[in-house]
């Protein structure tokens, strides 16, 4: 883990660094008139020290033993395609409507994803609108966008 | 005395309505689903469920919550024991001896302990959160701000204390986490911070966008990340679920040791289920006559596991409804709960809110007897989910993450913040950080910030005050020797072993 170690730990440093020229910005004030920027500015130089300490040791690290973080045969596919099928679903949400995005985003996770055969996909996603349509807005009460298409 | 016992029939008046009782059961049937289920925990759970409950009062949300919480403990073992894969974290520990048992043909009285053992412990441990907590909240009247900052500085360092793994990542996430929190106007001067014009974050970062994003989409990509086989449930027959005189000689002292130790373990910040449950297990293991039976199908190592998460489960509740401190990412998200239907836990709580102080305690009771009743007849049940796949599983889950982030202000950037914190959450989880402590200091930080400033402007900025102050002293001191205790090893080991 050591080199991943360093590698997060350098994220965390430059962080850090961006930390604290915004509460530096913001007005650490002083002690006695602390400001908004005074805690923000603690976090970011302890967390800037904690990172350089833990590029320091992973440093004199030995380079033995070191495990992958992703292993051959990692699904990459899925790794990808589930953050931006997430970040998807509420750009069409008002074009759509509740129903339809629900029902395309989760054909795609059954199906796409998940692996099912094309008649079972869309039973699922069938199956699942509806019952999300039951529980979130018919006995919740919570209002979702129609979409263009009123549905 | 008298007060108690006012207080317990005002608490069963409120557990007892038709309304509640239903919501009691449906919190410990989603908690026993959820426990049963591996890669769905309580946090995913019920940050799953917060955005639903804030259209019920607030003694019925906390009810339903506190169900989903303690009945995941109970059902968690289930898997453990027939599947060898944990349903939650805290019964990693009864998959050593609760699978042995089953593969010995034993499943029966394992199952049978572990739930039994769970009822007495939830229960003693409900006895103990009834006694403790107004005791510590007539305490917790003398706290002002430099007692309130030094808790949760003595609060950072038993998590640093107690995290897992590196100590630098533990203060590291816990800054993190601080920082955080201290996204959105600034409570003093109204001044923004780091929002970036961002209207939803001039708010802050919201506890359940991230909690849905660390626990439940972080979890769902693990576990997608590779091709995993369907899970193989041993086929024995469950014969015998009432263990046998022998077994009860057997479990009777690690159930009440368990008990005792889950319960005091699980007042402490960072502490909780999964602490009890292994310091049960290497207590029992310890004291045994027969230390070498571990692990090989020892009733004593279900037993006293079991009943300690469950009790710790209990007295997780007294720092948070007394101190208004979670000690779990689990109570974090029920002081979100409480503070969204504009309750603020801590000392006044039980003196302006006992319906709901007394009501969640009475129902804890009975969602302990509703345990036994689901556990024991409707074990075989349970073990039938288990063959749901998981290609059905995560796109419900995602999906309910999406429409809970989503119905929190029916804003879309509250999406985009949870989908940013589950692949964080992700990564944490790669490159070996904890994602608790994290949701820990995200929470504290609003208070540790007010508390600090406040005393700051009462000292003129003299960091002395949280010294001179007898009470706020010896949790500072506390605090520094906890944070010492934890470093000190770190500098002197040699820095580097091969499992790094």
């Amino acid at each position: 883990m050591i080199r991943y170690d360093r590698m997060s730990s350098l994220f965390c440093v430059a962080l850090a660094a961006a930390i604290c020229v915004e509460s530096i910005r913001l007005g650490p004030g002083s002690f006695s008139n602390p400001g908004p920027g005074l805690l923000p500015l603690g976090c970011g130089l302890l967390l800037g020290f904690m990172g350089v300490v833990q590029v320091a040791v992973s440093m004199k690290g030995s380079r033995l033993g070191q495990a992958l973080l992703w292993k051959p045969g990692t699904r990459w596919k899925h790794l990808i395609s589930i953050p931006v099928s997430l970040v998807a679903y509420p750009l069409f949400f008002d074009i759509l409507g509740f129903h339809l995005v629900t029902f395309f985003w989760t054909g795609f996770m059954y199906g796409g994803v998940g692996g099912m055969g094309w008649r079972s996909t869309v039973i699922a996603s069938v199956a699942t609108t509806f019952v999300s349509y039951l529980l979130f807005e018919y006995f919740l009460g919570l209002r979702f966008p129609r979409g263009i298409l009123n549905v | 005395m008298y007060e108690m016992s006012d207080g317990l029939l005002t608490g069963f008046s409120v557990a007892l309505s038709w309304g509640n009782l239903f919501y009691c059961f449906l919190g410990v049937l989603t908690g026993t689903l959820i426990g049963v289920l591996p890669g769905l925990g309580p946090s995913a759970t019920i940050s799953l469920l917060l955005p639903a409950t804030f259209y019920l009062p607030p003694t019925p949300a906390i009810i339903m919550l506190s169900g989903v919480y303690y009945g995941a403990m109970y059902g968690g073992s289930t898997t453990s024991i027939l599947v060898n894969i944990p349903g939650e974290a805290a019964s990693v520990v009864t998959c050593l001896d609760g699978y042995q048992m089953a593969r010995q043909g034993r499943a029966g009285p394992a199952l049978g302990i572990s739930a039994l053992g769970s009822f007495i412990a939830g229960t003693i441990g409900v006895l103990g959160l009834m006694i403790a907590a107004p005791f510590l909240a007539r305490f917790a009247l003398r706290f002002g701000s430099p007692e309130y900052f030094s808790l949760i500085f003595m609060a950072f360092s038993m998590v640093i204390y107690l995290a897992s793994g590196s100590v630098i990542k533990a203060v590291m996430i816990i800054v993190l986490g601080v920082f955080v929190g201290s996204i959105g106007v600034d409570f003093i001067t109204g001044d923004l911070r780091f929002t970036f014009g961002s209207l939803t974050l001039s708010d802050g970062v919201g506890l359940v966008p991230v909690v849905m994003g660390l626990f439940g989409i972080g979890e769902v990509l693990e576990n997608l990340e590779e091709e995993t086989g369907q899970i193989q449930i041993l086929r024995t027959k469950l014969k015998g679920l009432l263990p046998t005189i022998q077994d009860w000689k057997d479990s009777l002292g690690p159930i009440l040791r368990g008990t005792v130790l889950g319960f005091s373990l699980g007042i402490l910040p960072g502490g909780g289920a999964v602490m009890s449950s292994f310091a049960s297990y290497a207590l029992e293991k310890r004291i045994s006559k027969h230390p070498e039976q571990f692990g090989k199908g020892a009733i004593q190592g279900v037993a006293g596991p079991e009943s300690a998460n469950n009790a710790g489960s209990s007295s997780n509740f007294i720092p948070l409804l007394t101190l208004g401190l979670p000690c779990n990412p689990v109570m974090a998200l029920l002081l979100g709960s409480l503070l969204i239907h504009g309750i603020s836990p801590g000392p006044m709580l039980i003196k302006d809110h006992p319906e709901l102080f007394w009501g969640v305690i009475s129902s804890m009771y009975i969602g302990n007897v509703m345990l036994v009743l689901l556990n024991l007849p409707l074990i075989g049940l349970w073990v039938r989910l288990l063959s749901v796949p998981y290609s059905v599983l995560f796109p419900l889950i995602l999906l309910f993450c999406l429409i809970g982030a989503y119905s929190l202000n029916n804003n879309v950037w509250d999406i985009i913040v949870m989908v940013f914190f589950g692949i964080f959450g992700y990564l944490m989880r790669k490159f070996n950080y904890e994602a608790a402590p994290f949701v820990f200091a995200l929470v504290l930080s609003p208070m540790f910030e007010e508390s600090l400033r406040q005393s700051l402007l009462m000292s003129e900025g003299s960091f002395a005050i949280f010294f001179t102050r007898p009470i706020s002293c010896v949790l500072m001191v506390t605090g520094i020797v906890l944070f010492s205790v934890a470093a000190l090893p770190w500098f002197k080991r040699k820095p580097f072993r091969e499992s790094q």
